[in-house]
């Protein structure tokens, strides 16, 4: 599969069109991969892809730094090459529909993806070793030093793949390998939540946000957070301070997630880039269960319909709405 | 909003939206005064405490 997808992006790079290429490629230490760009065909060698590859590399189109050009002299528009697994594509499908890029500016090489690894998880088991791992049917085959170790799939898999609708892409140009079953998302994670009283949740949330220390890797790493100027580092007016205590992070981490809503498409990178654990999935999942249940609204996952908070519906629910009699 | 407030176990009544035309002066008043009743009633924020600055 490999070697397939070497000859399909190099195919692509010798285009004159295109740019530059977006993959994996095996990272300096232990079970790391790092995102790769290629903008040779032999650059595209490094390329790589297994149960490793967790990034979201729909992020780095839109991280793109765009020089200033003469006057007068208009960018050429040159497409980006990009390798996307189910989830990374609802992000390009969200993106897309919301005007952030458009279509003819990616070719997009869909991998249909069983689900890939939980690197804490991973590394908690294997602790300072490097290798590879592959997923198989029967689960994880790691593989250290030649020796080859099987572990079930439920034990490394990352949580967002246990429930992922999604696995396959759902716009590409070119598909590599067959595509997988879906799984269903019945969001228990958020149902147990809910079911805590008010003052458990809030004990809950308080002692998760008192952790937050703003460093803002989850709206870096985020694909649909790509605001040229965030409301949480604005300074006038200053939506969110910059001290980090409780009331300035509990301001940033909803406003993160009010600004998400209808529009996380779940690949689950702001809780893997979190360098203090903080479970943002619960957030933006929240958010996208209302959704799907007020709007019948999934985000990324139909490339035809319309954001769902940018239009309105004489049916949408009005109950947030109070009613004054005078 | 109210929704995820009321997730993070924040009193979702102390955000409230109503739709009141500049015509409607008595609904205006006495819909802020509603609303300054209900958050009377529910007090300070108790989860957010505000800083003594020293």
């Amino acid at each position: 599969m490999i070697d397939t997808m070497h000859r399909m992006i190099k195919k692509y790079l010798a285009l004159e069109d295109v740019k530059y290429a977006i993959g994996y490629e095996k990272g300096s230490y232990g079970f790391r991969v790092s995102p790769s760009f290629a903008y040779t065909p032999e650059a595209v060698d490094r390329f790589t892809f297994s149960a490793l590859c967790v990034n979201n590399l729909a992020v780095y189109p839109m991280l793109e730094e765009k020089l200033p050009l003469p006057r007068g002299q208009i960018a050429p528009k040159l497409k980006t090459v990009v390798l996307v697994k189910g989830c990374d594509s609802k992000a390009l499908v969200q993106i897309i529909k919301e005007k952030g890029r458009t279509r003819d500016e990616f070719v997009i090489i869909g991998i249909p993806c069983k689900g890939v690894v939980d690197l804490a998880k991973l590394e908690a088991r294997f602790p300072e070793v490097s290798g590879d791992a592959a997923i198989t049917d029967d689960g994880f085959v790691i593989t250290i030093d030649g020796v080859e170790h099987t572990v079930p799939r439920a034990e490394l898999i990352a949580a967002k793949c246990e429930r992922c609708e999604h696995p396959n892409p759902v716009i590409y140009d070119e598909l590599l390998g067959e595509p997988v079953e879906p799984g269903e998302d019945t969001f228990d994670d958020v149902a147990d939540l809910e079911a805590m009283s008010m003052e458990d949740r809030w004990k809950y949330w308080e002692k998760e946000f008192d952790r937050c220390i703003r460093c803002f890797a989850c709206r870096n790493v985020c694909p649909l957070c790509y605001c040229k100027s965030c409301s949480g580092e604005e300074l006038n007016p200053a939506w969110v301070r910059r001290s980090v205590n409780i009331s300035e992070n509990t301001a940033w981490n909803l406003l993160r997630a009010y600004h998400l809503a209808g529009r996380c498409i779940g690949c689950g990178e702001c809780e893997r880039a979190c360098p203090m654990g903080l479970p943002l999935s619960l957030l933006n999942r929240k958010m996208a269960r209302d959704v799907r249940e007020m709007f019948d609204y999934t985000a990324g996952t139909n490339p035809d319909d319309k954001p769902v908070l940018t239009f309105y519906n004489p049916n949408d629910p009005e109950g947030f709405i109070k009613l004054v009699v005078i | 909003m109210k929704n995820l407030m009321e997730y993070v176990g924040i009193e979702p009544e102390r955000v409230q939206m109503a739709w009141v035309s500049a015509s409607e002066g008595a609904r205006w008043a006495k819909m802020i005064h509603d609303v300054t009743d209900e958050i009377r009633q529910l007090g300070p924020m108790k989860q957010i405490p505000r800083r003594e600055i020293p």
